[in-house]
Parts: structure tokens; C-alpha cells; sequence
């Protein structure tokens, strides 16, 4: 980035590993302007080998104007909570899921309401989701934003919930699940965003329809350009040395520098999600840049808590059966709509600001 | 020296062998799979599809054996067929009409007419000329409807056992299944002789005076392709125009009249709605053919209960040849295979067609925004037969274009596929070339 701009990452997970330290990388950012906030210092491994590990915030001395919280979610809010109270000036960047236990929901969206607070959530950012969310924006009443077998419940809501704003709707929603989809319509409108579940590498995919125009990604990457083959409604990705350029037919429409190094760690694997990962890496690349160059441009930290909390809500039996372990937490009438699985109208006290229609069929 | 070797022993190969050997010829069938081994059979059916997957509409027993989820065909002997039901449908004869992208048809239905009966005996089928439908017919014409007639095969053919019986009854049938590699010596403009090298190590040397490649809609192109280069050193590795029927589900109907018709339609569980014939010609539509199917599994229900109960409307799609789609056999296989736009916009175009006439014949239509299609696996296209034929294309007889003892009979022979299930045209068109070689004699 040009100059010197300490990171602090609370985590040394999958989701480190993978993203936030290979995205900071690509960016430029020096392994000793990192530093890692850990459960237990042990050695090192792949891409955090040369980053400075703490095992306690209080080791912390530095003054960070970024921080990454991606800790595992039973300590999420409360890394969070003190992360915002030891650097109030900070830029904070929290992981989806966001929260694990309801009674954590009045905290996160009082801290919410602290400035600088923004989810790490990547997939509306993601740069193969440009296209289809223009698509959406010239068919705002008509279109259909399609994710297939791929990624969870949270996300797809963050990136219904941009398609939206990118088309000029209004945010409030029905989430709505029927056996394997997860639907997302909007009020006053036929648009519709869908979540096909279950995760499966050989058919997920992407697509966006309006009735008449057709995008669809297939995660295809190629470090080869195979002639004649450029299909004009398909996304493909081209490694070209240290650049991967993205295309719809034949026309690139963004163009990434991303070490080989970096690439490798997603691309070695050969798989439709490894291509997926790259491609939230990149986003993370492009959310985290805004956020050294000080105009963060990420998705908000409460309209991820919404999504977390519809997630729950709208969620599979097998979580309902988790989430009513603490069900005792709950609100009454959100313990009452969740017993009979009939709408939870989302304007309880306890859901504050989170105002949006859930529906869960009764199965 | 062997008269005929045939590459594939399912519906297409059986239906050259048969009638072949019926006439006192010999013949060699060539097996990439196995016999009697399910298992190994799925493991050699897997291709890679980068966009749409390739794998069968109907799992069949592919998932017990915990091989793949969905492979798209089942390879070794009898093929799909090891245990192929389905719904016995010729193409119809706007199917034999159509110009796209530079292919047809070389010949019209007629041609294959006596073929398709052929079949029909052969594979005991027959679709039902029953006056009683008539009335109903007659009504949905009235509409604007067509009545498109299957055959339903509910009790599964097993082209093994059929082989079997071929093997005890012609002794000049001589079967070489687990064909780990098959090596074609090509000169002069014909493959001079063939080695077959099976799983076991034994190498056999086959000479034969025609070859017949019937190795399926995927595995033909690619031996098509690769007898190409052989004869002519020019490579053409993508061969494009594949072709599927993918099905869906279009809308629900909601019946309110002509119940005693539904309920007929329903019980016998043979026919589907489509457009007319000239009118599809005229539009440029595909032949897609609606198909009704109750949401109670139960179809002998009494004429009320339709009324009380909704009608899926499935839809099964004709996909023109498209340059985008195609096969890449040197890459084990490759199937690029996808949905289009222009197949999407014409399928909303029938839609929106075809469910007033609907409508006015049984009830409120809900349509779909979209429809969610899967591959019915039913390959097609990539060496389309032409009346004048270029690169991997095909004669109207079938022969390869490079090589003149070579024919093809899969659906990969296919310029246009209709909405139809391609078994009974690939067993018509295997019938049609038995004839053709007994009279080149």
C-alpha cells in the first residue's frame, strides 16, 4: 500500500490462513505490519510463517488502524467487544457468521452503532457478481439471482440483500425456505434471489436471469486460452502471469494483480469452490484496500446481523434444533413463532432494529 | 475377417448386430466396459463438464453403488440399456424439417418410418393407435394443442441378457468386452485392421469389412473425431453442437374443466401437449412437449379429485445445436454443455404460447419465471449427418465423411434432436444401416 499501516488480525484459522493473510499480501502489506492475535502461540505454518503471534490482547502495544477479527464464533463478540474498546479509532472488520448466541444480539447491535465497524462478508464484492448485479439493476422488478450448491445462508442474504440496493429496492424482505432453496423476494417487486442447497463442488454455480438476459458462472478458470471457446453469457477467469483478468464472452470487465504464489494456494486444487475462494479472496483484496486508503467500502456490520439472525431463523432443522437449546434466551413471541413455525413479524424488543418477515414452512 | 465390428454394444450396436446376424453375417462387438460389473461400468461413464453437469435425469442404481452421484450413462455391455425404461418417442416430422445452424436432416420421416416399426417389433412396443383418444385429440386440436404420443417402458429392457441370448443363438457373434484401448489402422481412406487390447492383457487383432461405431452420443463423437485425424492428420478437437433434451419443471395447472379428458390423459400416462406442428415450423420454436404428472403419485384417481388437486406441467426441452456447446474428447471426454439464453427465451416463447390453449382445454396455467432444467442425459449432435458432409460430419447413410467403411449410428449422428427420447431413432437408424450393409452385401 505504500506506506506503513500495521494490521491486526485476532484469529489464526482456516479463514487467516486462506484469506485475510494472502488478501493483505497480494495488497503489499509487509509480513511485519501484521500482527496475530491467537488462542495459543504455537509455530507457524504456510503464509503466517514470519508474522509476529500474540496469545493475549494486553501484548498488544501498538496503536492498529485496522483490525480483523475472524476468531472461532463462540469468542467472536467478545474478541469484538474488546477489540472496539481497545482501539476505538480503528477501522474493525468482524467475520460472518457474526454471532453464535442469541442473548449476544442486543450487544452487537449496540456495537453496531459504533462507527467503523464493518463485516467481513465478501460475496457482495465479489468481482464475478459485478455483471449479474448490473443485470439486476436493468431488470430491478424481474430478475432472478440464482446460487447454486455453493456457499451458506449468510452469505447468499448479504448478496441478496445487494442486489437490492444495487437495483433500487427496497431491503425489506421475505426469506422464505422450501425444502432444499432458501428464497429472498422483495416487496413491491418480482424479483427473487435464490440459495440452492446442498453444497456440491461438481454443480454449483452461479446465474442471473431477467427474462430475457443470461449470466452464469460456472467457476471457470483457465491458464490457457482455448480458441473459439468464449461463450457470451458465461464468466470465465484467465491466468495470465501475475494477472487474473475476468470475462463475459469475450470482453474482460476486471483485471486483478495477484502474485502467482497466492494463486497457487487456490488454484493447485482444481475444484469449482477452490475457484470460488479466489474469488472471495480477491474481494476481501479490494474491501481491505478500501479500508488502508481510509473510504471503506464494505457491507455493513447490522445488515450482516440481519442476515445472520433470518439465517438462523429460516435455517434447517438440525441448527432449529441447536438454536432451541438456548431457546430460553429467546423472546416470547419469538419462542412462540419459532415453536409453531408460523411469520415471525422480526419487531420484537429484543430484535431491535432487525426488521425484517421470516418464514420457516412447518414441516 | 469378421463382416461387421461394432464399437458399442448398446441400443444401436444390438440393433445393427441383430437383424445382421439374422442374415447369416458375422459380426465382432467391441466393449469398453464389462459384462456383469455395475460398479466398474459407472466409474467409465464419468465425463467432466466444466459448466452445465452431464449426468443422468434418473439415477437409476448408480447411487448404491457409491461410485457417483449421477453418472450419465452406464458403460459396459447393453450399455444405458443394462436397465434403459423410459419413453419409446420417434422424432416427429417438423423434427426432420428444421434447418439450424447450417444442419438438417438429409432425408424426412418417411425415410426412417419403416425403421421406427422395425423397432417397435424388435424391442416389443407399440405406440398406441387407440381410436378412443380421437375425442380428445380432436378437442386439444381444437385448442390449438398437439397430443404428442409416447410409449412408457415400465418394465426395464436389459440388453445384456438379450446379447446373451444372440451369443447361444449365432455362433458367428463373437463379444470382446473390457476394451481397455482399441487402436485403428488407418490407410488409403479405410481402417485396415484393429487391436483391441483388453483389461486382462490379451491383445486381439480384429479385420473386419465394415466398422460401426455405436458407442453412444459422447464416446462416438470422440471416436469419430479421432478416425478423423487419423484419415485426414486434421485435428478437430472441439466438435460442437451438442445437443440434450433437458426437462423441468414449466408451471402447474389447475384443473377446473374437461376433467374426463385429464383423467384419461393422466391414467395413461403416454402423452404430452405441444404446439402444432406447422406452427412450431413457422415460429422457429423447438419442439418442447409439456408433460402432465399429478402431484399424487397415484394416477387412477376418480375425475373429482383432479379438480382438488394441482397438475405439474414438466417440460422437456428441444435444444438447437449451438457452437458454444460441444466435446472436447481430448481431454477424456469434456463435455461443455449448457442452457442457453436462446434456448431459455424460446422455451418462455412456448410457454407463454402453449398455456392459454392449456388453459382453455383444462384450467388455470401458474407459469414459472424459471424453469429449473436438468440434462436428461441424452447426448446428440456433435457429428451431425449432411447431405453434404464436411469434417467429422456424416453421410446420410451414416459413413464417416474421411473413411468408407466407417459408419456411425449414435445419436452424435443427430442435426436436430426434437424433444424426444433419441433410443428409438438410434434403434431406427441401426435397423436402416443392417439394411444398407446386407444390400451393399
Amino acid at each position: 500500500m505504500g506506506k506503513f499501516t500495521p494490521v491486526l488480525i485476532a484469529g489464526a484459522g482456516w479463514r487467516v490462513s486462506q484469506f485475510v493473510v494472502p488478501a493483505l499480501l497480494s495488497l503489499g502489506i509487509r509480513r511485519n505490519d501484521i500482527a496475530i492475535l491467537r488462542r495459543q502461540l504455537v509455530e507457524p505454518e504456510g503464509v503466517l510463517v514470519g508474522i509476529h503471534a500474540v496469545d493475549r490482547m494486553e501484548a498488544l502495544s501498538e496503536s492498529y488502524p485496522l483490525t480483523i477479527n475472524c476468531v472461532a464464533d463462540d469468542a467472536l463478540v467478545d474478541i469484538q467487544r474488546r477489540l472496539v474498546h481497545r482501539f476505538p479509532k480503528a477501522v474493525h472488520f468482524c467475520d460472518t457468521p457474526i454471532f453464535r448466541r442469541w442473548n449476544e444480539l442486543p450487544q452487537l447491535i449496540e456495537m453496531a452503532r459504533a462507527n467503523k465497524l464493518f463485516s467481513l462478508e465478501d460475496w457482495p464484492t465479489m468481482p464475478n457478481i459485478k455483471p449479474m448485479l448490473d443485470l439486476c439493476a436493468r431488470s430491478p422488478n424481474s430478475y432472478q439471482l440464482r446460487f447454486e450448491h455453493i456457499g451458506i445462508a449468510t452469505h447468499f442474504l448479504s448478496a441478496a440483500r445487494t442486489a437490492a440496493i444495487v437495483a433500487g429496492q427496497s431491503q425489506r424482505r421475505i426469506v422464505r425456505r422450501e425444502k432444499d432453496d432458501l428464497t429472498c423476494r422483495f416487496f413491491g417487486t418480482d424479483a427473487i434471489c435464490v440459495h440452492r442447497e446442498p453444497k456440491d463442488a461438481a454443480r454449483s454455480k452461479i446465474i442471473a436471469w431477467n427474462g430475457d438476459q443470461l449470466i452464469e458462472d460456472f467457476f471457470e478458470i483457465r491458464e490457457t486460452d482455448i480458441p473459439g471457446i468464449a461463450c457470451d453469457d458465461v464468466i470465465c477467469r484467465r491466468v495470465e502471469g501475475d494477472k487474473l483478468r475476468y470475462f463475459l464472452g469475450n470482453r474482460c470487465f476486471r483485471e486483478v494483480d495477484i502474485p502467482k504464489t497466492i494463486m497457487a494456494l487456490f488454484l493447485d486444487r482444481g475444484t469449482r469452490f477452490a475457484v470460488h475462494e479466489l474469488d472471495k479472496c480477491i474481494s476481501l483484496m479490494d474491501v481491505l484496500r478500501t479500508a488502508l486508503e481510509g473510504k471503506t467500502n464494505a457491507y455493513g456490520y447490522l445488515e450482516s446481523v440481519k442476515d445472520a439472525v433470518a439465517s438462523r431463523l429460516v435455517n434447517k432443522r438440525s441448527q432449529v434444533r441447536a438454536l432451541s437449546d438456548r431457546i430460553q434466551q429467546l423472546p416470547t413471541r419469538v419462542i412462540s413463532a419459532f415453536r409453531e413455525g408460523r411469520i415471525l413479524s422480526g419487531a420484537s424488543r429484543r430484535l431491535g432494529p432487525v426488521r425484517e418477515l421470516y418464514w420457516r414452512r412447518r414441516r | 475377417m469378421y463382416d461387421i465390428a461394432i464399437y458399442g454394444s448398446g441400443f444401436a450396436g444390438y440393433s445393427v448386430a441383430a437383424p445382421l446376424l439374422e442374415r447369416g453375417y458375422s459380426v465382432v462387438v467391441v466393449e469398453k466396459g464389462p459384462r456383469n460389473d455395475f460398479r466398474k461400468s459407472v466409474e467409465l461413464a464419468q465425463v467432466i463438464s466444466p459448466w452445465q453437469t452431464v449426468e443422468s435425469a434418473v439415477h437409476f442404481g448408480a447411487v448404491e453403488f457409491g461410485v457417483a452421484a449421477n453418472p450419465p450413462r452406464f458403460i459396459g455391455l447393453g450399455g444405458t440399456s443394462s436397465v434403459w425404461s423410459g419413453r419409446w418417442r420417434p422424432l416427429d416430422a417438423v423434427d426432420f424439417l428444421r434447418f439450424k445452424d447450417g444442419r438438417s436432416w438429409p432425408f424426412d420421416i418417411s425415410e426412417l418410418e419403416p425403421h421406427y416399426l422395425a423397432a417397435s417389433v424388435r424391442f416389443e412396443f407399440s405406440l398406441r393407435n387407440n381410436l378412443d383418444f380421437e375425442p380428445i385429440r380432436r378437442r386439444a386440436l381444437n385448442c390449438g394443442l398437439r397430443l404428442v404420443q409416447t410409449a412408457l417402458q415400465t418394465e426395464p429392457i436389459r440388453l445384456t441378457e438379450r446379447w446373451g441370448r444372440l451369443e447361444d443363438d449365432y455362433p458367428r457373434l463373437v463379444i470382446l468386452s473390457d476394451a481397455a484401448q482399441t487402436e485403428f489402422n488407418v490407410s488409403n481412406g479405410t481402417i485396415e485392421d484393429v487391436f483391441v487390447r483388453r483389461n486382462n492383457g490379451h491383445r486381439t487383432k480384429i479385420e473386419a469389412h465394415d466398422h460401426v461405431i455405436a458407442a453412444g452420443g459422447i464416446a462416438s463423437a470422440g471416436l469419430v473425431g479421432e478416425l478423423h485425424h487419423a484419415a485426414t492428420g486434421c485435428l478437430q478437437p472441439f466438435l460442437d453442437g451438442y445437443m440434450d433434451h433437458p426437462k423441468g419443471l414449466a408451471g402447474t395447472l389447475w384443473p377446473t374443466r374437461g376433467l374426463e379428458d385429464l383423467d384419461e390423459l393422466l391414467k395413461q400416462n403416454e402423452f404430452g401437449l405441444s404446439l402444432p406442428e406447422d406452427e412450431l415450423l413457422q415460429r422457429g420454436i423447438g419442439n418442447h412437449v409439456v408433460l402432465l404428472e399429478p402431484t399424487d403419485s397415484r394416477r387412477d384417481r376418480a375425475v373429482a379429485r383432479w379438480s382438488k388437486h394441482a397438475i405439474k406441467l414438466r417440460l422437456s426441452a428441444e435444444q438447437f445445436p449451438e457452437k458454444w456447446n460441444g466435446i472436447d474428447y481430448r481431454r477424456s471426454s469434456e463435455v461443455r454443455w449448457r442452457i442457453s439464453v436462446d434456448t431459455r427465451r424460446d422455451v418462455n416463447l412456448f410457454f407463454r404460447l402453449i398455456s392459454p390453449r392449456i388453459e382453455a382445454l383444462f384450467g388455470r396455467v401458474d407459469g414459472k419465471a424459471w424453469i429449473d432444467f436438468v440434462g436428461a442425459s441424452h447426448p446428440a449432435g456433435c457429428t451431425p449427418m449432411s447431405s453434404k458432409p464436411s469434417g467429422c460430419q456424416l453421410h446420410p447413410n451414416g459413413r464417416l465423411n474421411s473413411l468408407t467403411n466407417v459408419y456411425c449410428i449414435s445419436s452424435s449422428a443427430f442435426p436436430c434432436g426434437g424433444s424426444a427420447n433419441p433410443t428409438m431413432t438410434i434403434a431406427a437408424l441401426g435397423n436402416r444401416l443392417s439394411e444398407q450393409l446386407t444390400c451393399n452385401g
